[in-house]
C-alpha cells in the first residue's frame, strides 16, 4: 500500500492541526498552573511540526503507507509523552513511565523509517 | 492503546495508592507527662516544656504567619499521612496534626511526589536514593540544623552523624544568618509569588515555622528571596523552604490558621504526604 500526493498533503494538514491542538492545550493548561510552567508542555507542538509536518516533505509519491503509519505513531507517542512530562513538571512530580513514551516512540519512528527506506530501495 | 496507557500513567501518578511501609505512629499517649499548667489562646501556647508565639505579619502585600517555638528539639517531629510511607498516600495537614495531638504543624516536603530524594523521619531511613544537587534540611538530635546537598553525602552518613529528620524539598534560604539564594531563584519553573512554607532556627531551642498566604486578592504571595529577606530581619540563622503553593498549611491549637489555596478554586486544604510538627 503506497501514499499518493493527496495522502501526503493530508498528512501535512493533520500534523498542522495536531500542532495547533497541542499549542491550545498548553495555553489552557498553563493558564491554570499559577505561573508554574514547563518547556516540555510549551514546546510539545514542535515535535509534530518539525518531525511530522517538516518530515513529510521528504516523503515521495509512492512511499509506503505502512511505514508512514509507524512513523506517525512514533511522533504522536513522543509528543504526548512531552505533554505528560509537562503535566508532571507543573505538578512537581515524576514517574518512570515517562520512559515508555520515549522508548516506544523512538522504536516506532525507527521501524517506520526502515520500512520507508526498504520500500524505496525496491 | 496510547490513550489507555496515558490514562493509566496519569492514574499511577496522581491516584493509585502504594503503601511501601506502614509506620508506627509516635506514641502520643504519654501526653499525661508533666507539662504543668497549659496556657493557650489563638496565638499563644505555653506549658513547662514548650512555648509558642504565633504572629501574623503583613509584608510584600502578603500575610505571613510566623510561629516562634521555644523548646527542646525532642518536641520537633514529623508524621506521614495515614501512618504510611508510600506513593499517593495523602492526608490533610490538620488531620495528621490532630491525629498526633500536635500543638503546631506545617505541611512537610511532599516526598511522595518524587521518586528520589532522602527520606529520614524520626530516626528511620525510608528512602536513601540521592537526587543530584538536591538541597536538604538535616535536623540533628542535638537540636542543630544544617543544609546539605545530597550529591555530597549519603543518608547513612548523615544518620551516623546524628540526623533525626531529613527534609528534601528546598532550596535552603538562609544559612549562618546569611541569605543563600539569589533574587531570581525559584522552585523549578515557578513564578515569583506563591504561598510558602518554611522552617528554621533562630537560636538554641528557638525554632520558627513560617507559612505565607498567596494566589489570592488579599495576599499576593512571596518570592523565595522575599521570604528569606523577611526572615533574616527576624533574626533567622537557618531557614529552609518546604513544599509551597496549594500545600502551604499551618495548624495551631486545633485550627488551620492560614488560607490554603489547594487548586486555586477558593480556600481549601490540600492533602499532602507528611507534616512537621511540635508536640509530645
Amino acid at each position: 500500500v503506497i501514499l499518493s500526493i493527496l495522502d501526503i498533503k493530508k498528512i501535512r494538514k493533520n500534523y498542522l492541526i495536531y500542532g495547533i491542538v497541542l499549542v491550545l492545550f498548553a495555553l489552557i493548561y498553563e493558564s491554570f498552573s499559577h505561573g508554574v510552567y514547563s518547556n516540555y508542555m510549551i514546546f510539545a507542538f514542535l515535535i509534530p511540526l518539525i518531525y511530522g509536518f517538516g518530515g513529510s516533505f521528504l516523503l515521495r509519491d509512492g512511499a509506503s503507507k505502512f511505514g508512514n503509519m509507524f512513523y506517525n505513531f512514533g511522533i504522536i507517542t513522543i509528543s504526548v509523552g512531552s505533554v505528560f512530562k509537562g503535566i508532571l513538571d507543573i505538578y512537581g512530580t515524576t514517574n518512570d513511565l515517562l520512559y515508555v513514551y520515549v522508548i516506544v516512540g523512538i522504536l516506532f519512528i525507527i521501524i517506520g523509517t526502515i520500512i520507508y527506506l526498504y520500500e524505496r530501495k525496491k | 492503546m496510547l490513550f489507555i496507557f496515558s490514562v493509566y500513567a496519569l492514574l499511577d501518578t496522581f491516584l493509585i495508592t502504594r503503601v511501601y511501609q506502614e509506620v508506627d505512629s509516635i506514641d502520643n499517649n504519654n501526653i499525661s507527662l508533666n507539662v504543668g499548667d497549659v496556657k493557650s489562646s489563638d496565638t499563644y501556647y505555653e506549658d513547662d516544656n514548650i512555648k509558642i508565639n504565633l504572629t501574623a505579619y503583613r509584608e510584600y502585600n502578603t500575610t505571613i504567619y510566623v510561629a516562634d517555638v521555644y523548646g527542646n528539639i525532642e518536641y520537633l517531629k514529623t508524621e506521614f499521612a495515614k501512618n504510611s510511607y508510600g506513593k499517593n498516600v495523602t492526608e490533610k495537614t490538620s488531620s495528621m496534626a490532630s491525629r498526633v495531638n500536635a500543638i503546631l504543624a506545617v505541611n512537610g516536603d511532599y516526598y511522595g511526589a518524587r521518586n528520589k530524594g532522602y527520606v529520614l523521619r524520626n530516626g528511620v531511613i525510608y528512602r536513601d536514593s540521592a537526587q543530584i544537587n538536591q538541597e536538604d534540611l538535616v535536623i540533628y538530635s542535638d537540636g542543630s540544623m544544617e543544609i546539605i546537598n545530597e550529591s555530597d553525602i549519603t543518608l547513612e552518613e548523615l544518620k551516623n552523624k546524628g540526623a533525626y529528620n531529613v527534609l528534601s524539598f528546598g532550596p535552603g534560604l538562609i544559612m549562618n544568618g546569611e541569605i543563600i539564594i539569589s533574587e531570581t531563584d525559584e522552585v523549578d519553573r515557578s513564578m515569583a509569588s506563591n504561598p510558602r512554607t518554611a522552617i528554621g532556627k533562630i537560636d538554641d531551642n528557638h525554632y520558627v515555622f513560617v507559612v505565607s498566604d498567596g494566589r489570592t486578592d488579599e495576599s499576593a504571595g512571596l518570592s523565595l528571596y522575599e521570604l528569606a529577606n523577611f526572615m533574616k530581619e527576624l533574626g533567622c540563622d537557618i531557614l529552609y523552604n518546604l513544599d509551597g503553593g496549594g500545600s502551604s498549611t499551618m495548624y495551631f491549637n486545633e485550627e488551620v490558621v492560614n488560607n490554603p489555596t489547594t487548586s486555586g478554586r477558593g480556600i481549601s486544604e490540600r492533602s499532602v504526604s507528611d507534616i512537621v510538627y511540635i508536640g509530645y
